[in-house]
């Protein structure tokens, strides 16, 4: 059989070097002892201190469960429900996309790298100043992240500031979303009235109502906690009713340590895991066995200025420890790393990120959100960013994925084959073999030599990042709703994103 | 917070001449310490100052140096809140003679935070430096409807509106508050100024609001300026 370089490329092109949900798990900033710990005193706040504020169908079916109130007011959770909740809660659930190449199991140290902040702003190509953000900033950032290997599923990265009416501002959100990216939809709602009318677009755009519910690819949740242990009506009730959206719910707490939660690290892993727990708990009261991605977020604050910091190295052991925690429980995890304090994506913005990610990453998180395209501590999104986060993100799971160690990859037999042939390695089968699947390229990364970077003008990776995106988003407008099916949703839904906006020849691109 | 050290010598404020007791009212601000901060109010009243005087010359003069220190970063945002608890603990002595005396305050503030929003822990640090710079603050709390916020105006016949968002969803209800204060015709007679992690001038500006202010420092700084361009 002829053994042609194509078939080899071909072949080898399958297997990329890293992909969605790779075992992460060997870095724990926890020993045991420290997992029981906090364990028993998350228990203890939950029992005694317990949770203000419970919406009514909680605190209904909770009381009904053995939840009690205590003296202040408080619903307390008993050790015993707690732990019966964590073990009756799902621990491998699944996001799942449009399309089926998209899916991924949450679960287990699975890593995988989604999620943004709803930021108000965006940081232009080359631009020196952020911008309000925009309905078109998140097509164009939906149809990015489709196109980003490592960025596993698609949430609202920013917000559509010129819309008014919180309805309409979510229905165009989701619409949006669903027409840039066939990957798994992370939807969150201004208020839980909005979830049906959403819903009723999903089912379009999914073909049927039928359709839909074969294939949710959408989920909803978002952070229906107040710090310090206090439930917030709104979220909550969105949570509750996003259960419609027959996918995970997605819990999401950020205590600020030293303002909202304890300044010693441990007591805000402490109240993060406690307060995601309560998130858990509230969807487990009402819905028994449903399954949630549970999400301590413990935020650092700095206390010169009482503002958050998300790019420092409180802020990537912490957040790994609360992971780890969630792991511990056994249950699907998110935390936020990549959250960087620089206004652009410069060696701040580089440094912060590959630190907070990979330790959250490496700690084996299913879901460490926040990771691509972030800046200024949550304030603006940046598409420079994105592709230059996907290269980071590519690096990290490489990271991940670990060293394989067995008989073969030992390499004897090679070494030995080589000492005494040829005398190097280029030509080996087994560099032949490894040279794609078994190594992770970047896509922007400068491995010129400096002369070559010095013909080519000296660019840095920004400059870079700016010529890619433009790339991406000026040839990429995908058909993921039919038309026909889009004339129907515009008909019945206040779509505010003309057509000729979704095309190629726009003012954008 | 009360510890002495064996070295050094007991402090007994009422023993202090009057301007050397002024400047141990600006280190006990500065230290955060309330009940010396009481103490010395009521030394100086006992010894005949007016209150307006106390006001100014120890308190104020004290969380000036507060506020200077905290721009600068020496001081951090814990430190600060303690100096104006312990400023507070001598308002507390001032107030009711200063409202007996009909003397009126450098400016009078409703702050709150918007509808939807309950994120409050920036609004109590501005209401609070507000306060040590001697205006009058009325804090009406969190999740506050444009309502709320008007009677507030009008029954404390505040000159500045403070208002404070933390959420993206909840920012745009700025607009709705200003845009009743105008449909009222109460938009001019009121400073509104705006705050919270997502704003920027830019946002404060669509709104139609007077000012965006940063941080507590920033928001004393731009009501002082305002005040007193505007009287």
């Amino acid at each position: 059989m002829r053994r042609g370089r194509k078939s080899r490329q071909k072949s080898s092109a399958v297997i990329p070097a890293v992909r969605p949900g790779m075992a992460g798990g060997r870095f724990r900033p926890l020993t045991s002892s420290d997992e029981k710990q906090i364990h028993q005193t998350v228990l203890d706040v939950l029992e005694n201190i317990g949770m203000g504020d419970p919406i009514p169908v909680v605190k209904e079916h909770a009381l009904e469960r053995g939840c009690f109130m205590n003296e202040h007011g408080r619903l307390c959770f008993p050790r015993g429900l707690v732990e019966d909740a964590v073990a009756g809660t799902p621990k491998d659930v699944r996001f799942l996309g449009r399309d089926p190449k998209h899916d991924l199991e949450l679960g287990g140290n699975r890593v995988h790298t989604f999620g943004g902040g709803e930021a108000v702003n965006m940081l232009d190509i080359g631009a020196s100043s952020y911008r309000p953000s925009t309905l078109a900033d998140i097509y164009d950032a939906a149809r990015l992240v489709d196109q980003m290997p490592n960025i596993h599923a698609f949430s609202r990265l920013v917000v559509a500031t010129e819309i008014r009416d919180q309805l309409s501002c979510d229905i165009n959100t989701t619409y949006v979303s669903a027409a840039g990216t066939s990957k798994h939809l992370e939807l969150t709602f201004a208020d839980a009235s909005h979830v049906q009318p959403t819903l009723e677009m999903l089912y379009m755009i999914a073909g049927s109502k039928e359709k839909y519910y074969e294939r949710p690819f959408c989920n909803g949740g978002g952070c229906p906690v107040i710090s310090p242990l206090r439930y917030g009506r709104h979220n909550s009730e969105v949570c509750v009713e996003s259960i419609k959206l027959a996918s995970p719910i997605w819990i999401v707490v950020a205590p600020q340590a030293g303002a909202t939660a304890p300044a010693a690290l441990a007591g805000s892993v402490v109240q993060s895991v406690a307060e995601a727990l309560a998130g858990m708990l509230m969807i487990q009261m009402v819905k028994p066995g449903f399954p949630v991605v549970v999400g301590p977020w413990p935020f650092v604050s700095d206390l010169r200025t009482g503002s958050f910091t998300g790019g420092s190295g409180e802020e990537a052991v912490v957040s790994a420890g609360a992971a780890q925690m969630i792991n511990f429980y056994g249950l699907p995890s998110s935390v936020g790393a990549g959250m960087t304090d620089s206004k652009c994506p410069d060696y701040q913005a580089g440094y912060e990120k590959g630190l907070t990610i990979a330790l959250a990453a490496q700690t084996g998180c299913n879901n460490v959100s926040e990771s691509a395209g972030m800046m200024g501590s949550l304030m603006a999104l940046s598409l420079e960013s994105m592709v230059i986060d996907n290269d980071l993100l590519g690096s990290v799971m490489r990271t991940v994925r670990g060293i394989e160690v067995n008989e073969e990859t030992l390499s004897y037999d090679v070494i030995e084959q080589v000492v005494y042939g040829d005398g190097h390695y280029l030509k080996n089968q087994q560099t032949l073999g490894l040279m794609r699947g078994g190594y992770e390229y970047p896509a922007l990364a400068d491995r010129s030599t400096p002369e070559e970077w010095v013909a080519a003008g000296s660019p840095d990776i920004r400059q870079q990042a700016g010529h890619r995106v433009k790339s991406l988003l000026s040839s990429h407008y995908p058909n993921y709703i039919d038309p026909e099916v889009d004339a129907k949703i515009r008909e019945k839904f206040p779509i505010l994103l003309p057509l000729e906006t979704m095309m190629a020849g726009n003012a954008r691109w | 917070m009360n510890e002495k050290y064996d070295n050094e010598e007991e402090i007994v404020l009422s023993e202090l001449p009057d301007d050397e007791l002024i400047e141990q009212i600006h280190d006990d601000i500065y230290d955060g310490l309330d009940e010396e901060i009481a103490e010395g109010t009521q030394i100086l009243l006992d010894r005949g100052w007016s209150a307006t005087r106390i006001l100014e010359e120890a308190l104020v003069g004290g969380m000036t140096i507060v506020g200077v220190d905290f721009r600068d970063g020496i001081l951090f945002v814990p430190e600060v809140l303690m100096s104006a608890t312990a400023m507070k603990a001598g308002m507390e002595l001032l107030k009711p003679i200063l409202s007996a005396s009909g003397v009126e305050p450098i400016g009078k503030v409703v702050v709150g935070t918007v509808k939807g929003d309950i994120h409050d822990i920036g609004k109590n640090l501005v209401g609070m430096m507000l306060e040590g710079a001697g205006f009058e603050v009325t804090d009406i709390g969190i999740n506050i409807d444009a309502d709320t916020y008007i009677n507030a105006i009008k029954e404390t016949g505040a000159t500045i509106l403070g208002m404070s968002a933390l959420l993206t969803t909840t920012m745009p209800y700025m607009k709705v508050v200003i845009d009743e204060l105008k449909e009222q015709g109460i938009r001019e007679e009121c400073i509104v100024l705006v705050g919270g992690a997502p704003l920027n001038e830019e946002f404060s500006e669509v709104i139609g609001a007077d000012a965006y202010c940063r941080d507590a420092a920033t928001a004393v700084e731009v009501a002082k300026n305002m005040v007193s361009t505007a009287s």
